[in-house]
């Protein structure tokens, strides 16, 4: 019998201040039981861990959290422990240890793990909702930034990983969204594809969402072949829908920042909750896209394509995603259901304005690391990996590194030749403030704007301004209770 | 072993008649002889359970952030408060008590009536049955859950497939309110492996010539069930019963899975403990999720006593004293 | 059977002969019975298998069959076509390959002539029943078993598994005898405060849990997943001490005359009669030491080669790529040894105890 392989963690091991804390009220209220006796000896045998390891004049263990956004997949995971293998071959006095958890639990996980006094050193790639739930909790890296050239990062990128004065995080990678495209059902129905530049036209059309709309439409077909704008259209049986915004978790947010422009929850004061009438439109326009005019599915037919990974099922036109979605475009397995597909730029919103609401990807170093230089060292040698970046599906935050990124993928999705010029004007149109950004209590009121998404993808006839109202109400009550 | 052959010799060859009072050498030696029998228990309980318990107990009384342990505040019994103006709490308590009051009965009667079918001298292939019927509990959870919401789905799911195909118009199982919770009833069903082989073990119980002896008394076969069977397994029956009763309190998982851990469709998967899990995890809000926890464990730690209150009326038993 | 059932036949229905009749026809309807309710019962487990054999891009697929198949295709100038029945105004109907579908016409190929070019057809493609043939892809297994390093998960899940239920059964078997059979002061309470350990929810009692290992160094090994399980744990103990109630007391007393200790009692009384529970617990034990999922994942977290297989199957259950035919060709890998171990040791159910089983 083999006996299970004893990772003692050689980093002094942080005995949390609460459980002393604990196991003296423990030992006080528990009078005479046995308690006091074991509590006792708990305590001295976690500092002589402590002690022991210490002394030794072995390498620094780091560790690395991912799970909290991207880089769990299954094929990611091998690249990033042959990165990890990678530096600890190039260096003798850190050992970067590689933790890869699964994302329903990384959350959970990780709080644990604070909480315990047994934090990892370094978390990511984490995004700017990431940020949102542990972005107090990293550390300033200001001391040791120095090193880093940030001169060709675009400021206001930079600044987005400010918080209260700290900078928490160097832009490692940006994903504009965009449209992809299934040119496939573009042929079949025989329509011209959506445009590539900003400014061009669709068949004499401004490119607007109602030009969308339109478009959407003829390529929502049923079982019998008639599409959604034929008066035979039978919306039971639809087999192709025209528009999806894959992979947005039913967040309000997103759906009014995709369909209606930038946006905010909470309004200039910081603490009153508001819904701009751009972000009213835009998920009206979401809304009608299900229930009345069908084109976009609601979350019934999303779990039957391809459980949630609509575009690949090949029965989807068109699907607002990020250039990060490059990383599930073609599964791991089986037969590509998408064979050929292109990307197009978003349309003019109701707010006569383009909006490529965007994702930023960041490596941060928890404040309690016993060892913030060797953990620095490690997140600047995992930033500069373009492995990574390259199996991250992330746009280098550094331009002139995005050449290289791109003609990686190209090689990647051989023969297509995927107009990635699309994706770098896109860039030019962030969403601002992010459609991810600080809402007072955060965590509930976030989870509050998925319960509304929730609600607009499953439930027909309703009346959503009066929806929408009732949750401003309720929004202002979770700020109000912070 | 040893212990044995050495605490034989000190035990009369002759047992004293019963005693139902301590305080007799007799009666302190069978305490000692109790209590190192318990002993695994109780040490077990002070070095993995208690500090626990009473570390959950304390963070009660706080603000307790997961995130932020060193912040942590003292605020005596705010969060118990805080239970009375909270909406969710109520309606969290009422989902999971009406599941409850559907799942148990549904789940008990369905293990036992499975249990006696493949206990049947009458059926054919009893090992292949049993097995099939155990099943579905040996599958890892990650792949069943999602097997369900496969199974479960409105338009594509086989269960709907199937009504169809007999000209019922199946449900949105797992998106309408009305319906999810028969469907996480049905989910339960499939998990009935456990009770069924407990029950089974009850049944070997049953001394075959009680059955004999009812049979000569002339009593049908739903007559010897009833005061044969049923006395006989009612010790297993309190067990099961016991462990569906805590597990309903304590239902979690699947719910979690189907609702996108919100409790989805409009709050009507939202049980107790999902909503524990969101305040704990979700919002960081470990204190005051532990003063929900240590409501829920008044509440079923209550309903387990009057149970074994009650269970000396209907719970048979050959060897107590 | 046969024989007798022709035997029957022959004479009349009455008389030892018609008892077994009878006997005959309700073997037939318990055992009917029996099948109809598994099959019902098992359809999910069905759908599973089913999902294990297919390709990823069957189960988006409208139109596809529910049964593991592949599309029948025709390469033409390189390219796969999927094949369809096509009828024609001649009223004939044939198997020709898609090659440019459009929304009232399409391009086929006549597989059995490409030579003949494309031909035009008026209608709706999307209409026309395409080919399918049953295939299985084995592909999915062998995938999943490399993927996640399937023999050294499955050592680790067989070596957790075992080594927590020896100490699960073993400790519960003792407690439970000392709750079952011996009245010490406080014994009830005790026994409550036992329940009680499994009342309180687990979400609030993992952090202090965590910290506890973690004083203890145990965090990263599998000593938090089998070393707690060797106190008892109250499932097993509560199921055994309701089993070991119903044995009769005569039976102790009986061997106490005889001489034979409380050790001596348990090992040639109690475990004996209780031998089905026992076998009970210890599968259901064993089994829920195999699928364990969340605390293998929270202490053995960034040690892939120390994990479980319930673990590792969550890798193919990435938020962003899913992939649903390697889960479930995984888990039935996963459930293959439990299935034949439970098939095997249910054989302890076979035969019911006889009262007074040991001498008196």
């Amino acid at each position: 019998m083999e006996t299970p392989r004893s990772v003692t963690r050689r980093r002094p091991v942080r005995v949390p201040a609460i459980l002393a804390a604990l196991a003296l009220a423990v030992a006080a209220c528990g009078g005479g039981t046995p308690a006091t006796s074991q509590t006792a000896s708990g305590t001295p045998a976690a500092s002589a861990t402590a002690a022991a390891s210490q002394g030794s004049g072995e390498p620094v263990e780091i560790e690395w959290f991912v799970g909290l956004g991207t880089g769990e997949n299954e094929e990611q995971i091998p690249v990033e422990e042959a990165v990890v293998a990678a530096f600890n071959e190039s260096q003798d006095g850190i050992e970067l240890i590689l933790t890869v958890v699964d994302n329903t639990e990384a959350s959970d996980t990780l709080a644990t793990r604070i909480a315990a006094g047994d934090a990892p050193d370094i978390i990511g790639p984490i995004g700017i909702r990431g940020l949102q739930s542990f972005g107090d909790q990293l550390l300033d890296l200001s001391p040791y930034i120095g090193s880093v050239d940030l001169s060709e990062i675009d400021q206001a990128l930079i600044d987005v990983y400010k918080v209260d004065g700290k900078q928490i995080g160097i832009p490692m990678a940006v994903y504009p969204s965009f449209f992809y495209y299934n040119k496939t059902l573009f042929d079949e129905a025989e329509l011209a594809y959506p445009p590539h530049e900003v400014g061009e036209q669709y068949e004499g059309k401004d490119w607007t969402w109602d030009t969308v709309r339109e478009l959407a439409k003829q390529l929502t077909v049923d079982g019998a072949g008639n599409d959604a704008t034929s008066a035979d259209f039978n919306a039971d049986d639809i087999v192709q829908y025209g528009l999806d915004a894959q992979f947005t978790e039913n967040d309000a947010r997103a759906w009014a920042t995709i369909f209606g422009g930038s946006g905010s929850a909470v309004a200039d004061d910081g603490t009153t909750a508001q819904w701009p009438d751009n972000w009213r439109e835009g998920l009206q326009y979401m809304y009608d896209g299900i229930w009345t005019d069908q084109f976009i599915p609601n979350q019934t037919a999303v779990q039957a394509l391809a459980d949630g990974n609509t575009f690949q099922s090949g029965r989807i036109a068109m699907d607002v995603v990020h250039q990060w979605y490059t990383c599930c475009v073609y599964p791991g397995e089986g037969e590509p259901q998408v064979t050929d597909w292109d990307i197009a730029v978003l349309p003019e919103g109701p707010d006569g304005k383009i909006t490529s609401k965007l994702h930023a990807d960041t490596i941060g170093i928890m404040d309690t690391t016993e060892n913030p230089e060797q953990a620095f060292e490690a997140l600047s040698f995992l930033t500069r990996s373009p492995e990574l970046i390259q199996i991250w599906g992330a746009m280098p935050a550094i331009e002139s590194q995005r050449a290289d990124f791109f003609a990686g993928l190209d090689d990647r999705f051989a023969p297509l030749e995927i107009d990635w010029n699309v994706s770098t004007q896109m860039l030019a149109y962030p969403d601002n403030p992010s459609h991810e950004a600080f809402m007072p209590n955060f965590p509930e009121a976030d989870s509050a704007n998925k319960d509304l998404g929730s609600k607009i993808w499953t439930t027909p006839d309703l009346d959503l301004d009066a929806e929408i109202d009732a949750h401003v109400e309720l929004l202002q009550g979770i700020f109000d209770s912070n | 072993m040893s212990l044995s052959s050495g605490t034989v010799g000190q035990i009369p060859a002759v047992a004293p008649p019963r005693t139902r009072r301590g305080g007799t050498p007799h009666g302190r030696r069978e305490s000692l002889t109790g209590l190192l029998f318990v002993a695994p228990f109780i040490v077990g309980f002070i070095i993995f359970s208690a500090l626990p318990m009473g570390a959950s107990l304390l963070l009660s009384l706080t603000d307790f952030d997961p995130r932020a342990p060193d912040e942590i505040r003292f605020i005596g019994l705010a969060n118990y408060a805080e239970m009375a103006s909270d909406p969710v709490l109520r309606e969290s308590l009422w989902v999971t008590v009406r599941f409850g009051l559907i799942a148990v009965p549904l789940t008990l009667g369905f293990a036992l009536a499975v249990a006696i079918l493949v206990n049947s001298k009458l059926l054919v292939g009893r090992n292949v049955f049993r097995t099939l019927f155990y099943m579905p509990i040996q599958i890892p959870i990650v792949a069943s859950t999602l097997v369900w919401i496969g199974v479960l789905h409105a338009t594509t799911g086989w269960l709907n497939l199937g009504l169809d195909a007999v000209g019922i118009d199946g449900p949105n199982w797992l998106q309408s309110p009305t319906w999810v919770g028969p469907a996480l009833a049905l989910m339960g069903l499939w998990g009935i492996g456990n009770m069924m082989l407990i029950f089974l073990a009850g049944l070997q119980s049953v001394p075959t010539e009680l059955y004999d002896a009812a049979k000569v008394d002339g009593a049908g076969s739903l007559a010897s069930f009833r005061h044969v069977t049923l006395p006989m397994i009612s010790p297993v029956l309190f067990y099961n019963l016991i462990i569906a009763l805590i597990g309903a309190f304590q239902y979690f998982t699947q719910a979690y899975v189907v609702s996108n851990g919100r409790g989805d469709p409009d709050r009507a998967t939202l049980f107790f403990n999902l909503h524990l899990y969101r305040e704990a995890f979700g919002f960081f809000n470990m204190g005051y999720a532990s003063a929900l926890a240590w409501l829920l464990f008044a509440i079923v730690l209550g309903l387990t006593i009057v149970l074994f209150r009650t269970a000396g009326s209907w719970v048979f038993s050959g060897g107590e004293r | 059977m046969s024989a007798t059932a022709a035997q029957a036949r022959a004479l009349s229905a009455t008389g030892p002969l018609g008892a077994q009749m009878r006997r005959f026809g309700a073997v037939a309807g318990v055992t009917l019975l029996a099948v109809t309710i598994v099959s019902a019962f098992l359809m999910p487990l069905a759908y599973m298998v089913a999902t294990a054999f297919k390709d990823q891009s069957q189960l988006t697929t409208v139109g596809a069959p529910l049964y593991p198949a592949a599309r029948e295709t025709f390469t033409y100038e390189g390219k796969e076509l999927d094949v369809y029945d096509v009828p024609t105004p001649d009223g004939g109907v044939h198997a020709w390959a898609l090659l440019e579908p459009h929304r009232e016409d399409a391009l086929f190929i006549d597989p059995a002539n490409p030579a003949a070019g494309p031909i035009l057809w008026e209608g709706r493609w999307r209409t026309l029943q395409q080919h399918w043939t049953f295939s299985l892809r084995i592909e999915n297994f062998t995938n999943a078993w490399d993927t996640i390093a399937f023999p050294r998960l499955f050592f680790n899940t067989v070596a957790i598994a075992t080594l927590s239920t020896l100490g699960a059964v073993l400790s519960a078997i003792c407690v439970a005898y000392g709750f079952s059979r011996f009245r010490f002061p406080g014994r009830n309470g005790l026994f409550m405060l036992m329940v009680a350990t499994i009342i309180l929810p687990f979400q609030v009692t993992l952090i202090p849990s965590y910290a506890v290992y973690l004083s203890l160094g145990w965090v990263g090994t599998w000593l938090p997943l089998i070393v707690p399980h060797f106190f008892s744990n109250a499932y097993n103990v509560f199921l055994l001490r309701q089993y070991f109630l119903t044995i009769p007391r005569e039976l102790d007393e009986a061997a106490m005359i005889d001489g034979a200790g409380p050790f001596r009692i348990l090992r040639s009384v109690i475990v004996p009669q209780a031998k089905p529970a026992i076998v009970a617990v210890t599968l259901f034990h064993f089994f829920w030491a195999w699928n364990e999922y969340f605390l293998p994942l929270i202490y053995l977290q960034g040690q892939p080669d120390a994990q479980p297989l319930a673990v590792g199957l969550a890798r193919f259950n990435a938020l962003y790529s899913q992939e649903p035919t390697l889960i479930q060709a995984a888990a039935i890998m996963a459930m293959a040894l439990p299935v034949v171990v439970f098939f095997l040791a249910q054989r302890a159910f076979m035969r019911g105890v006889v009262f007074g089983g040991v001498e008196k």
